[in-house]
């Protein structure tokens, strides 16, 4: 709205295209550059050279090189023992 | 690539900086606050900043990452909670409700004024249980009369499909996104008969997709409600841990365990960019443009618009994570699902701001409504002379209240992308990556005090 109220529409759509442009280079690259195993870059999990899709996020395999960039560390989402407390999205839980 | 990231944010700063405040939805003028409209906004910015300085300097191992455990409540409480009969009690009374409802908007007088079932759906429920859920953590699971059907019938006890992973919460953030173009750009949103089509069908999907995949998986992931209330339920000091006691914990510290799944992040857009949307409909700017329209193009700019503001949001998102991914040698996706979870005390703050004095004011009406759900004169519980009290709350202490929650959702933002940070990168990686998050917190700051101070 106020791209069209000033007048400069055509910018945002050129910014739009150049951003969609960074985005898809961006990850492409980082698609090529995959290590053949490692942690899953969302969840932790650990991902075999072949597995397309993470089984524990449902994620497209994207995995770490650098295992300290991988969120199992931290997540309990990795971890054998889900965190209990977290469950709030369930509605098993309150 | 992180030059081009915060140059856009930037100028979305500069952007939204530069709108003229605008009037909010139904809280009329703020001429008689103390300091200036402007001053309000810098300070609040300024807020999140100094609380990023002083995170960097003050807090250096993450606190809320490490699972701290909560103290469970006293016995006689757990048997209040978590016993057979009060459970039983509370999902029989949501569901004799949610009849009440369904009845009233089906065959009660079709006016907003005078039918129980828009002001339960719009005010009570989708307000109501959202500051119920934030505060006193997820109820969702034994309030839902869907699941309390679902199990009535047997439904979802054995599945046909397994859930597919990689659809994750999506089915959830599509169908809210339905629930809020209904409620924020439907020409008759306020209409009882309206709402009972919209009732009906969102039961026979979510008995659909519960009958299909288990009551279970979409209850975590495609009932939209159970996994809205889900999520502000993380924000809540209570909760339960391993043996379904409840427990008090931190404030926020529910939110670190929030599981990656596809589609969180848009559910997550959806919710602060519709309110955002709501906010920008009642601005001067979005009335004087859309002043000549009606009938379909109406609809069609309302779309647009509620379609837009999500989209802004998120891409104002992305960029942020784009510049975090070239510090820390991440690709920015993986990156956007690990601090979504900073996102939503801002998405309950922007709830908080543009609809406490909705819930205040409006949801009084409820309270005769209640005695006459239908219409019909009646007065079951001697309350249908029940008239609100506009009184109640005045518009300066709906202001302070609106800035007091914008600007403790955004710290309480910065607070957990700077713990998750600490724990997932090294050194220096910790502070830096969060720079164009900080941004975005200060932007979304501006932006929603500038959209809710009124002129």
């Amino acid at each position: 709205v106020i791209a069209h109220a000033g007048g400069w529409d055509e910018l945002l759509i050129a910014g739009g295209a150049l951003l969609l442009f960074l985005l898809y280079r961006s990850t492409r690259a980082r698609r090529e550059d995959q290590p053949e195993s490692g942690p899953c870059l969302y969840c932790g999990r650990q991902l075999g050279p072949d597995v397309e899709r993470c089984p524990s996020c449902g994620f497209k395999a994207l995995r770490a090189s650098d295992p300290a960039h991988a969120p199992g560390r931290t997540e309990r989402a990795a971890s054998p023992s889900p965190r209990p407390t977290g469950a709030g999205v369930s509605p098993g839980r309150r | 690539v992180r030059r081009a990231a915060l140059l856009g944010a930037g100028a979305g700063a500069l952007v939204l900086s530069w709108a003229a405040p605008a009037s909010a939805h139904g809280i009329g003028g703020r001429l008689d606050l103390p300091v200036p409209v402007w001053l309000f906004v810098y300070g609040a910015a300024a807020a999140v900043i100094v609380s990023f300085v002083a995170l960097g300097a003050l807090w250096k191992q993450p606190r809320l990452e490490e699972d701290p455990p909560g103290r469970r409540l006293p016995g006689w409480m757990q048997r209040v909670l978590t016993g057979p009969v009060p459970n039983g009690v509370v999902r029989a009374l949501s569901l004799a409700m949610f009849l009440v409802v369904v009845i009233a908007a089906g065959s009660g007088q079709d006016s907003s004024a005078r039918n129980l079932a828009p002001v339960f759906v719009y005010v009570w429920f989708w307000v109501g249980l959202a500051f119920a859920h934030a505060l006193f953590g997820n109820w969702w699971a034994t309030l839902s009369p869907w699941d309390t059907i679902a199990r009535a019938l047997g439904i979802g006890e054995r599945p046909r499909r397994e859930y597919p992973k990689a659809l994750g919460a999506w089915p959830a953030a599509i169908l809210l996104l339905g629930f809020l173009w209904l409620e924020l750009v439907h020409p008759n949103a306020a209409s009882p008969r309206v709402l009972f089509v919209a009732i009906l069908a969102y039961t026979a999907i979510t008995l659909g997709g519960m009958a299909l995949f288990g009551r279970e998986a979409w209850n975590r992931n495609g009932e939209a409600f159970a996994v809205y209330f889900g999520l502000l339920s993380l924000l809540a000091p209570l909760a339960r841990d391993r043996e379904e006691q409840v427990v008090l914990r931190p404030p926020l510290a529910g939110l670190p365990s929030l599981q990656p799944r596809p589609g969180l992040v848009a559910f997550v857009m959806v919710v602060i960019g519709s309110t955002t949307f709501d906010g920008l409909t009642g601005t001067q700017l979005w009335l004087s443009w859309t002043a000549n329209l009606s009938g379909a193009s109406e609809v069609v700019v309302g779309t647009l618009g509620l379609v837009g503001a999500i989209m802004i949001v998120g891409i104002a998102y992305a960029l942020a994570m784009l510049a975090a991914s070239s510090i820390a040698h991440i690709p920015w996706h993986p990156l956007s699902v690990r601090f979504v979870h900073s996102l939503v005390p801002i998405a309950f703050a922007y709830v908080a701001a543009h609809y406490f004095s909705f819930l205040i004011l409006e949801g009084q009406a409820g309270v005769a409504l209640l005695s006459d759900p239908l219409g019909s004169g009646w007065d079951l519980f001697g309350t249908a002379s029940w008239t609100v009290n506009l009184a109640l709350v005045s518009a300066v202490a709906v202001w302070y209240v609106q800035v007091g929650a914008i600007v403790a959702g955004h710290v309480a933002g910065v607070i957990l992308a700077h713990d998750r940070s600490l724990a997932a990168f090294r050194g220096g990686h910790a502070f830096r990556t969060q720079y164009a998050l900080l941004a975005i917190m200060v932007m979304f700051t501006v932006g929603g005090l500038v959209i809710l101070s009124g002129a």
